[in-house]
């Protein structure tokens, strides 16, 4: 396959692009406490007390 | 990716040993009708204030609204009795920079110790591009409804006009980054939503043996 892509989003940049953040990778992932849909506290510890775990901060209600 | 590419790749992720929860600076009334509206299998989770978002370093003041906002971005979590270490991060620039669900699922096989890895994606038609961007404001019966009239306004269809195209898009790359990555192409057959063809599936396969060899946190 040939062909430049362009317009495109560009390729995945590193997390440590962005101007002022520090990677996190490696490190313990920051404890939180979060209500789920219902209102119910939700903590990271809970959730991976079992399985490690997928956090998605999303935009777009799609 | 996006989040209802996730209803389906969350079992994926649960048949590779993960769990997936999302979070966004919505209230969890929001969340709630979001979730039912997209009929998603995981939870979502409510950060009013951004608070969680500035601990993971995705943050950021929008503008010009100034709302407090997370970046869209991935954390992949060791389980508690590993070190709930972040083990993979993706963090994007901009919303417009999403990491594609393939991408996402080389990461989890990878962190989970997989030496045989599958991804496959899916490159919609372009045909099938424009039909979602039209059905977004115009759902025929049966597709998952559109946000409250309230949230449709203009500028929010052209976003995700520009999204639907960016990331059809973001998956010619895809199948172009597999390919130079070394992936084997094992099959590509057209992708179905219910009779329609709406693009053509690539699957690829890899042995990470050694890659994988040089994971810390392999059980």
């Amino acid at each position: 396959m040939s062909g430049r892509m362009t317009g495109i989003a560009p390729h995945l940049p590193g997390p440590n692009e962005i101007e002022g953040r520090s990677p996190l990778l490696g490190g313990v992932a920051p404890e939180f406490q979060m209500r789920d849909e219902e209102g119910n506290f939700v903590t990271l510890r809970r959730l991976i007390r079992q399985r490690p775990l997928l956090l998605y901060f999303y935009r777009g209600g799609w | 990716m996006y989040l209802s590419q996730l209803r389906q790749f969350y079992w994926e992720a649960r048949g590779l040993g993960i769990d997936i929860v999302g979070a966004a600076n919505d209230t969890p009334e929001t969340n709630k009708e979001l979730r039912e509206r997209l009929d998603l299998p995981f939870t979502l989770l409510s950060d009013p204030e951004g608070e969680i978002a500035k601990l993971y370093g995705a943050f950021h003041k929008d503008e010009p609204s100034g709302r407090n906002i997370a970046r869209v971005s991935v954390f992949l979590i060791e389980q508690a009795d590993a070190g709930g270490r972040i083990a993979w991060e993706y963090v994007g620039p901009t919303a417009r920079h999403r990491v594609a669900l393939s991408r996402l699922s080389e990461e989890i096989q990878t962190f989970m110790g997989h030496t045989r890895q599958v991804v496959s994606v899916v490159v919609p038609s372009p045909w099938q591009v424009e039909r979602t961007i039209r059905e977004f404001q115009n759902p025929p019966l049966g597709l998952y409804r559109t946000p409250p009239a309230e949230e449709l306004n203009e500028s929010v269809v052209l976003v995700y006009r520009d999204y639907t195209r960016e990331l059809a898009m973001l998956s010619h790359a895809e199948v172009h980054r597999l390919a130079n990555e070394g992936w084997r192409l094992v099959n590509a057959v057209p992708e179905f939503e219910g009779d329609v063809a709406i693009g053509q599936r690539h699957v690829f396969e890899r042995d990470n043996s050694r890659s994988v060899s040089n994971q810390e946190d392999s059980p």
